[in-house]
């Protein structure tokens, strides 16, 4: 069951004060080079921030049960979401769905030491079969 | 109604009129035991609600998050056509906000029409503040020609892709902003009820349900502007 939680006033704005810290921090960092790294934690920070809207502002940390499970889902489909989609994505060989001229170049995600093992071009599919199996269907019948 | 029932509830008012205005009582609908269990299930029903704006929004984002590992060179360039400024500016007001909405519910749990009030209308303002920097925002765009579609004018090295970033940056910007505006009309909403002595710390529901909506679109803009604003500054 939910209860009524009236949350102190300084805590709220403690969090308030924290949220904003991190914005700076955020800020100050997307500032650096940090090559793939800016990305991660730009992500990671937001991440904080709203996880500390969530528990705090959205009274999460005082939610019931069911909530919390509420919100489980939305996670778990979310990173179903990002996790699928970005699995097919980068270890396609060829992102086909795109005009040729705007094909970036692929990340290379072959084996070194199997290449020798995989066949450079797909065998051609074997041609269809002609009279000789009609005739067989036939006289299975 | 059994007896046993209407006791139980010695302030439920059954038709829902608003003659006891200022009135600690609220309407407790018959399929509820009580006033907490009846808070429980607006709770639970506002954040499945919002599990689907989670779904809705993470649609597009995962979308845009394909799109920025393929092209990551050309969407950190385009992503310095964004005022870093104003991006941070907003971040900060809707960050406020979230402050005064809280502020609100807890106005609404503690103190008279008044200061409920008063939260609620700074909430207000800091909402349309953050709209008035997206449309000067917008505008710009517009006078550089970065609009997709409508005589875009940037002809720069990877112009498809840029374009492709300023789609994004309208499509999840503009329904963030449809957000605020639908939470804008649900503020004011709140400010008449307040206004009427509809809210108690016996009955809040409103104030803390659209409370949930408001952070949660906080929450989104979270995300919107270290994906949108930061990705080329470094």
């Amino acid at each position: 069951m939910s209860q009524h939680v009236v949350v102190p006033v300084a805590l709220y704005q403690r969090i308030f004060v924290t949220l904003i810290v991190l914005t700076v921090v955020t800020v100050a960092v997307a500032l650096v080079d940090l090559g793939e790294w800016n990305a991660v934690v730009a992500l990671s920070i937001a991440s904080l921030k709203a996880s500390l809207v969530a528990l705090y502002f959205m009274g999460l940390r005082w939610g019931d049960r069911m909530t919390r499970v509420a919100v489980l889902v939305a996670l778990a489909g979310v990173a179903l979401l990002f996790g699928a989609s970005l699995n097919d994505d980068l270890t396609r060989e060829s992102k086909t769905y795109l005009p040729a001229e705007l094909r970036p170049e692929m990340l290379d995600f072959s084996v070194q030491g199997l290449d020798g093992l995989t066949p450079e071009v797909a065998p051609p599919p074997a041609p269809p079969p002609a009279a000789a199996p009609d005739t067989a269907h036939g006289a299975a019948h | 109604m059994p007896d046993s029932h209407a006791a139980s509830v010695p302030h439920a008012h059954h038709h829902g009129h608003d003659s006891h205005a200022g009135h600690a009582g609220h309407a407790v609908a018959h399929q509820f035991d009580d006033a907490e269990q009846q808070f429980g299930a607006a709770t639970l029903g506002m954040w499945i609600f919002l599990l689907t704006e989670v779904m809705f929004f993470g649609a597009i984002l995962a979308a845009y998050a394909i799109y920025f590992v393929t092209y990551v060179d050309p969407f950190e360039d385009a992503s310095n056509h964004l005022s870093l400024a104003l991006g941070a500016l907003n971040t900060v007001i809707l960050l406020t906000s979230s402050l005064t909405m809280a502020r609100a519910v807890h106005a609404a749990q503690t103190a008279d029409a008044r200061t409920q009030v008063r939260w609620l209308v700074r909430t207000l303002a800091l909402g349309a503040a953050f709209l008035v920097i997206k449309a000067f925002e917008y505008g710009s765009k517009f006078e550089e020609g970065l609009v997709p579609g409508i005589g875009f004018r940037y002809d720069g090295p990877g112009a498809a892709q840029h374009e492709l970033f300023l789609s994004f940056y309208f499509a999840l910007t503009g329904l963030h902003a449809l957000h605020m505006i639908i939470g804008i009309g649900v503020l004011l909403v709140l400010v008449w009820m307040a206004r009427r002595g509809r809210f108690s710390a016996a009955y809040f529901t409103p104030v803390e349900m659209s409370g949930l909506y408001w952070h949660f679109v906080d929450l989104v803009w979270i995300f919107l502007f270290p994906m949108l604003y930061l990705l080329g500054r470094h």
